[in-house]
């Protein structure tokens, strides 16, 4: 028997002779009973139902998202300006009726409370991916195998050097953006509303989750309020969010 | 041979998925499993497990989607979660399946067709190899994966995974030529 090539080419016939043409079919059935149970994780906020949420604050807060969708609503259909407070639209106010389609249907979040966050992007300083790998590999509350998952699945940066974080804050719509050896892909995105000066709630489909804002002069450091699921969610959320100052871009 | 890539349309279906559209992700799913399957299966060499490891695989897929950043790398990172999944199934009961399999005393039969013989030299080989082994064995050679490829996948070092193959096929030949010859009795290591 010759080594090299003829054993490989022996083994990758025998493979495809062995290999299965089709799944059973209750591996899907199975497999979408689970995820029926299985929330996707958002590591921009560490989305939760909003029931779910211990905070406090989170649950009044999704309230007043909801409220403020509405209002915002009743605003973008009337003629009040874009960046009112939304609250004291009264939901039993039937809408005006109106024709011609709203320029700025989205609420705008920033402006809405005294001190929030005003629109635009901020960045976080690039950090080093072997730093990251560092902090995985020190964190002795992680295994070995949450380690390889956090580095090669869910931030995918093994063999990179830098990566940094930016959200860009714009017409009520939070939009964070991973950037990997300079190159950027988007992330989450989410609607926003500060609840006040130090308190901003994100909510897509998946839910509602949120983060405690301290200003700087030129941007704002992040503080998750919502409790993380398990290690590797809060490595992330550490990573992402928590690691540095976000500031604005020029 | 499985397609390896993810077609266009489909990493539409990997956008509205991430984004949380369960109707596109059991798209994706029906699109998948019969790839992931058939490598969990030939890694695992058990169709039980291979089920729950695909199984696995489609919750882990659902739960982690969101923070794929670039959809079309959809297949690299799924086959990811694949041999995890399977790395975590062999470990749960693959210690005792390898003692099986090695314990297995099949004397070396001469077989009236030799295609059968080598197909059965080469179940043997492959099954005395451990897990990590048979994963690069797979990806290399099943799924057509370059070997910077494979390394990903796995998690290792292209440096790993060159050396981890080259031991594999070299024990898989050594298993082919040492079946091959007469023998009283195979001994488990």
């Amino acid at each position: 028997m010759n080594a090299g090539p003829d054993v490989e080419r022996l083994i990758s016939n025998w493979l495809v002779e062995e290999a299965p043409d089709r799944a059973p079919d209750r591996i899907l059935g199975a497999a979408a009973q689970t995820i029926d149970r299985t929330k996707q994780r958002r590591f921009g906020a560490a989305w939760r139902d909003p029931m779910l949420i211990s905070t406090s604050r989170l649950v009044a807060a999704a309230v007043i998202v909801a409220a403020a969708v509405v209002g915002a609503g009743w605003i973008g259909r009337s003629t009040a300006s874009v960046g009112d407070r939304p609250t004291t639209a009264p939901a039993t106010t039937a809408p005006p009726p109106s024709g011609s389609p709203s320029l700025n249907p989205a609420p705008s979040s920033a402006g809405s409370v005294s001190g929030a966050i005003s629109e635009g992007t901020y960045a976080s300083a690039p950090v080093q991916v072997a730093d990251i790998i560092a902090l995985a590999n020190a964190d002795t509350a992680l295994s070995p195998d949450q380690r390889t998952h956090i580095i090669d699945v869910l931030f995918e940066i093994r063999d990179h050097t830098t990566f940094a974080v930016s959200i860009e804050l714009k017409d009520g719509k939070w939009t964070e953006k991973q950037s990997v050896d300079g190159a950027e892909q988007v992330g989450q995105e989410a609607t926003y509303t500060f609840l006040d000066a130090n308190t901003v709630v994100l909510r897509d489909e998946a839910g509602v989750g949120g983060f405690e804002v301290t200003r700087l002069p030129n941007g704002f450091t992040l503080k998750s309020l919502t409790p993380q699921a398990d290690l590797e969610e809060a490595f992330a959320v550490k990573i992402l969010f928590e690691s540095g100052a976000f500031i604005r871009a020029p | 041979m499985p397609g390896t890539n993810v077609s266009t349309d489909h990493v539409e279906w990997v956008a509205q998925a991430r984004a949380g559209n369960r109707e596109a992700f059991d798209l994706l799913a029906a699109t998948v499993v019969d790839s992931l399957y058939a490598v969990a299966r030939l890694v695992l060499r058990d169709a039980d497990r291979a089920e729950d490891a695909v199984q696995e695989t489609l919750v882990r897929c659902w739960r982690d989607l969101p923070a794929l950043r670039d959809v079309a790398r959809f297949r690299p990172w799924i086959n990811r979660l694949l041999m995890r999944a399977i790395a975590d199934e062999f470990r749960s009961t693959g210690r005792q399946r390898a003692m099986v399999t090695l314990l297995r005393l099949e004397p070396a039969v001469a077989d009236p067709s030799a295609e059968f013989a080598t197909r059965e030299q080469l179940t043997r080989g492959f099954e005395r190899l451990t897990v990590d082994h048979r994963a690069v064995i797979v990806l290399r050679l099943y799924l057509g994966l370059s070997l910077e490829e494979t390394a990903a996948t796995l998690g290792i070092p292209v440096g790993t995974a060159k050396s981890r193959l080259h031991y594999a096929t070299e024990a898989m030949r050594v298993a082919l030529e040492a079946d091959a010859r007469p023998r009283g009795r195979e001994v488990s290591a």
